[in-house]
């Protein structure tokens, strides 16, 4: 991290090259793997928002007498649809509970790294463009939350506060924001002696104005590209959590409580736990192959060879 | 850093060295839990503290075969009254630390341990105080501050160490285990294991029978494993010998394996739904409702994988109480969906929120057997909801729920009770008395019953109890389930059947010939 | 001149690391104070109202809470947590007797993930888009994506029950280290690995290098004199990732191999709501992580004489 801040980076703004959704457009067809994360993690949020239309049954309907079967077992009714991923300990509908999973899990993803993105960012930005004694009581606040391991700082929160769903994304929450602050100030220490800031400062912009308009949108894309990466992180973690007792309760459906509910089943039903990690691993893993995108595009080093991947004597020449 | 270079330069020259060296033989226990300390008195609890009953022994044991008490550390009693029993004692047994076992060395260490003033939890577990006096040298008077007809029984539970431990050594109490045993204490390694070894001076080497076991082996180890797939992993991979607690699956699995094989047993713990009868549960339609909603035999099969026996009664069947002519409450769906129309009609909101609640990591598969019992109490149309609770939120509302008038009768906790005692009266006003700790159920008539026949003893006493439970059955007061099996991996190698009280005695182990 | 710079910085630092202690250990203070019920749960369901309140009292939970915290500072001054509740014996050796346990799996995780890491990222730089880069990749890729708890038990049953290398659980010398040390290892050694790979990237893009290739020199030795010196700024922050990683991840790992390190006490202090042992535990941790983020800083001004005490 310390030399990702150091390091000066050129604004996009000022690096060439298409812009905006053209760009998007052109990185997420330029590449096999880039599109196929995209089209993953598409498909996870259509899961997570129409997961009533989609799904083929309750996934809180039990049935004692149809526990533990193995996929593509026929359901209790001929007309409904069969058991395509088998059912769990309860006899519940495994793609069921995934579709309806992909809900909580991305919605604590979403939620929890939206708090704190927006929380660290601000107070990276105003640490970073302030500097002085702020600076100072901001950065040693995120030296001592540093100091402690963040799961377990999350698991010491959730002992306090007890299980539950907000809970749950206030504790991630508590120990993720850290990352952007140091972001936030190293990005916003670049820019604040700039000849724009400096201009707009000359004409009399207030220090919000200039954070809006001048620093956020310099700083922005490291942070969504750390913010891409959390979500999976934050995806873990709940299953993390999940296997140490603090997971959300019933009736809630996550993947990491499938995973950890399949747990003691590893041996005799393999699919309890191995579809929803499956699911779980393919999303995680699309999403930091999105970051791992952004990266090469936000940065105008890597962004030339990566737009140009397909030029083979590229690779020939820097031999 | 060291230790681990250590550790790893003996395993090295162990295995260098094995051929060479005496063969010692050892028993490797895999447990679910690690004790929280020593102290002598846990020792009655496989789970309170792991092996710690082949350090410790009472004056006092139980044979399992015939439920009756038989003569241990004591070779004989003698029942005073009601509160006093007076105990001949065995001579020239020793302690581990030299010292001689007598009966001042008893009285020390009891009125110690037993003493609530000295802030230890021991006399809570008997539900009485009891002190000792020495008569003579080999004979000690043990007394109750309550009267109590089933005293001796409860001594089954009083393990002894050293009285010089408490007199020169008090500091030491939770970290050491003095006693007299056929095992004496080794190290603790904490979060790794505890170890022991072999008594040369046992005084049972000399009188296995009265001993009820003989040494067997040089060691024993027992490693604490929480994780239930990993406990069992260890068993199957050889590392174990036995492996505690194990899950229905897991057992299942062992039938396939050569080296391994599946031990399971019914234990005193039964499953059950404390109900009581306050809120709109003091409609007794509701209540039965409740009770006839749930599938016992299906549970008992299908998520404890038939290691649980479906039962009416709190208490298993050798018990002082217990009534063989209470079946198990039949499963009838319809019959309930009727009785809580019926209840609805006459005004009874059957709608309101119940919670359906547990406490973490009680058993293996409670939590599975919690959300079943909510998804089948909706079925009939009860309004349910699952809460699985960490000890220290479940704990206090388990316990104090009863004292708070206010509360509706509508959190309804899926656990277990274990009666060690043997004698349906703990059982009974505990969950169907007003003033018991854990009780949501109050009837007076019921409560006079209790203490009516808790003032008898012998055939009489037993009669009087069963015809409590009968009252209490009928009248629907908790949802019993099923008593439960405990399993276990046990090496093909070693020759060990667990007992009615599941501790893990290596006295009744060996190697399999 | 330059030796009192270095004290100063040194000293700055050091200061800085016991503010850091000082208020972690606060905060811990705090948050146990409103944890749950440690007594209830030390004395179990059945007892009395008036047991409880005594035992609050013999443990000065009763006291106001400015008391109690003089009462913790001064101790903490002197490294004195108080007696653990659960096991009613000084709580700061308990953690201290749990030490070499997890130094030894933290160091093996260290020696699996980052002298490999190192090797293999910067083998991956040199030839872009070979079939060893994109092996590195997907492997780190899915190392990060991973649930550790699944993967653990995956590895014991494939590797301890089926094949019989390694052991399940337990603490000891090799057979016991591995499992657990692979499945704490899998993350950083991707990260070490793509971290190196792009840091040495960056170098091979920047003039000086070009010069050197242009001077015809060998490109092993470009490697080495230049890109390496210039990439080790990161390569070593994310050392210093690793530690601190394995210690957070070492809660859940721990417990799952039976493994009797800080991890697994942590984890069965806060389930007994321990306090002194919770404080003691976190405080140690929290002491770990600090030296290495020292240590990291140090090496800092070694490497880059551009941040050298600043």
């Amino acid at each position: 991290m310390a030399t990702q801040t150091a390091r000066l980076q050129p604004t996009i703004e000022s690096s060439s090259g298409p812009q905006g959704i053209a760009l998007a457009l052109r990185v997420i067809f330029a590449d096999p793997i880039t599109f196929t994360s995209v089209l993953v993690l598409l498909i996870v949020v259509i899961m997570a928002t129409s997961a009533n239309i989609l799904a083929p049954h309750d996934p809180a309907l039990q049935n004692l007498r149809l526990r533990n079967q193995p996929p593509m077992t026929a359901s209790v009714s001929d007309v409904t649809f069969p058991h395509v991923l088998g059912t769990d300990q309860l006899g519940r509908d495994i793609l069921s509970r995934i579709i309806f999973g992909a809900r909580t899990s991305v919605v604590i993803g979403l939620l929890t790294t939206a708090i704190s993105g927006v929380f660290g960012s601000a107070l990276g930005i105003i640490a970073g463009y302030y500097g002085g004694w702020i600076d100072d009581l901001i950065m040693r606040m995120v030296d001592i939350v540093m100091s402690i391991p963040s799961l377990l700082f999350a698991l010491l929160l959730l002992f306090i506060v007890g299980p539950g769903f907000w809970n749950l994304v206030l504790a991630l929450a508590a120990f993720r924001w850290m990352l952007y602050a140091r972001i936030g100030r190293g990005q916003a220490l670049n820019y604040r002696n700039s000849p724009f800031v400096d201009a707009a400062v000359a004409i009399g912009s207030s220090d919000a104005g200039i954070i809006w308009r001048h620093i956020l949108p310099n700083v922005a894309s490291p942070l969504i590209i750390l913010a891409t990466t959390e979500v999976a992180i934050l995806i873990l973690a709940e299953a993390g959590l999940s296997f140490l007792g603090f997971g959300l309760q019933t009736p809630s459906v996550s993947w990491g409580g499938m995973i950890n509910s399949g747990r003691p089943y590893i041996a005799t039903a393999w699919w309890i736990s191995a579809f929803p990690g499956l699911v779980m691993l393919v999303t995680t893993l699309s999403l930091n192959l999105l970051a791992a995108t952004l990266r090469s595009v936000a940065d105008p080093v890597q962004r030339g060879r990566w737009l140009n991947r397909q030029r083979p004597h590229r690779n020939r020449n820097r031999r | 850093m060291h230790k681990y270079i250590l550790v790893a330069v003996v395993a090295v020259l162990m295995t260098a060295l094995q051929p060479v060296q005496a063969q010692e033989s050892v028993l490797t226990v895999a447990v679910a839990s690690e004790m929280t300390s020593l102290e002598g008195y846990l020792a009655s609890s496989e789970a309170n503290c792991n092996g710690c009953i082949n350090v410790v022994e009472p004056l006092v044991t139980r044979d399992f075969e015939t439920g009756e008490m038989v003569p241990y550390l004591a070779t004989s009693w003698e029942i005073v009254d009601d509160n006093t029993l007076e105990f001949t004692l065995r001579e020239g047994v020793t302690y581990h630390d030299g010292s001689d076992f007598n009966a001042e060395s008893v009285a020390a260490y009891i009125n110690y341990v037993y003493d609530p003033a000295n802030g230890l939890p021991a006399s809570d577990s008997l539900t009485n105080v009891i002190t000792a006096e020495v008569v003579d040298e080999f004979t000690v008077r043990i007394v109750a501050e309550n009267a109590d007809p089933i005293l001796l029984q409860k001594m089954y539970t009083v393990n002894l160490e050293s009285g010089q431990l408490i007199t020169d050594s008090l500091d030491e109490y939770p970290t050491t285990l003095v006693g007299t045993g056929p095992y004496m204490f080794e190290e603790w390694r904490r979060g790794e294991q505890i170890s022991f070894v072999a008594n040369p001076d046992w005084w049972g080497n000399d009188d296995p029978e009265a001993a009820r076991g003989a040494i067997a082996f040089d060691r024993l180890v027992y490693r604490f494993i929480p994780d239930d797939t990993v406990r069992a992993a260890a068993a199957q991979a050889g590392e174990v010998d036995i492996a505690q607690f194990v899950t229905p699956d897991a057992c299942e699995g062992a039938a396939d394996l050569d080296d391994v094989r599946c031990e399971s047993l019914a234990s005193v713990e039964t499953m059950f739904m404390r109900m009581g009868n306050g809120g709109f549960m003091s409609d007794i339609r509701v209540r039965e409702a409740m009770i006839l909603a749930v599938d016992k035999e299906l549970i008992a099969d299908a998520i404890m994988g038939g290691t649980a026996t479906v039962t009416g009664q709190i208490v298993i069947p050798v018990t002082t109480g217990y009534n063989p002519d209470l079946p198990p409450y039949p499963f009838d769906p319809e019959r309930a969906s009727a009785l809580l129309e019926e209840a609805a009609a006459d005004g009874i909101d059957v709608g309101q929120p119940i919670t359906i609640a547990s406490r973490e990591g009680l058993h293996p598969r409670h939590d599975e057997v919690a959300e079943a019992v909510a998804a089948m109490l909706a079925e009939v149309g009860f309004n349910t909801s699952v809460e699985v609770l960490p000890p220290d939120v479940f704990n206090p509302t388990w316990s104090s729920y009863s004292d708070d008038p206010d509360q509706p009768g509508n959190w309804i906790a899926v656990h277990l009770h274990g009666n060690e005692v043997l004698d349906l009266y703990f059982s009974g006003i505990r969950y169907f008395g007003c003033d018991g700790s854990s009780s949501l159920y109050c009837d007076e008539e019921v409560d006079a019953m209790w203490e009516a026949a808790n003032m008898l003893s012998g055939e009489e006493r037993d009669l009087a109890l069963r015809e409590v439970a009968a009252v209490a059955y009928n009248d629907f007061g908790n949802g019993i389930i099923a008593h439960l099996n405990f399993s276990y991996l046990v090496s093909e190698g070693v020759a060990w059947q667990p007992q009615l009280d599941h501790r893990i005695q290596a006295k009744e182990a060996a190697p399999a010939s | 001149m330059r030796t009192f710079i270095i004290a100063r910085y040194l000293i700055r630092r050091l200061l800085h690391a016991v503010l850091v202690l000082f208020a972690v250990a606060s905060i811990v203070f705090f948050l146990g104070r409103v944890v749950g019920d440690p007594v209830r749960i030390v004395l179990g369901v059945e007892v009395p109202e008036e047991r409880v309140q005594a035992v609050r009292d013999q443990l000065g939970l009763n006291d106001p809470l400015p008391v109690q915290y003089i009462r913790f500072v001064s101790g903490a001054l002197v490294l004195d947590f108080g007696d653990s509740f659960w096991q009613k014996v000084p709580a700061l050796p308990l953690v201290v007797e749990r030490l070499p346990a997890t130094f030894a799996l933290t160091g093996t995780v260290f020696l699996m993930a980052v002298p490999l890491g190192i090797v293999l990222g910067t083998l991956a730089a040199l030839r872009p888009d070979s079939i060893l880069d994109r092996g590195i990749s997907v492997f780190s890729m899915l190392g990060v994506s991973m649930v550790d708890f699944w993967l653990a038990l995956m590895l014991i049953l494939f590797f301890a029950v089926q094949l019989g290398w390694f052991k399940t659980s337990g603490y000891g010398g090799f057979q016991y280290i591995m499992l657990p040390a692979l499945t704490l290892a899998v993350q950083p050694f991707g990260r070490v690995a793509q971290i190196t790979r792009s840091a040495m990237l960056d170098q091979f893009d920047l003039p000086h290098i070009g010069v050197a290739r242009a001077k015809g020199l060998r490109e092993r030795r470009i490697v080495f004199l230049h890109a390496m010196k210039n990439a080790a700024v990161p390569i070593v922050t994310i050392a210093g990732d690793t530690i601190t990683s394995v210690l957070n991840g070492s809660v859940l790992i721990e417990t799952i191999f039976a493994w009797p390190g800080v991890g697994q006490l942590t984890l069965l202090g806060l389930g007994r709501r321990d306090l002194p042992l919770v404080e003691a535990t976190v405080f140690t941790i929290a002491l770990l992580v600090v030296i290495v983020n020292l240590v990291v800083d140090l090496s800092y001004a070694y490497l880059n004489p551009k941040i050298r005490y600043q």
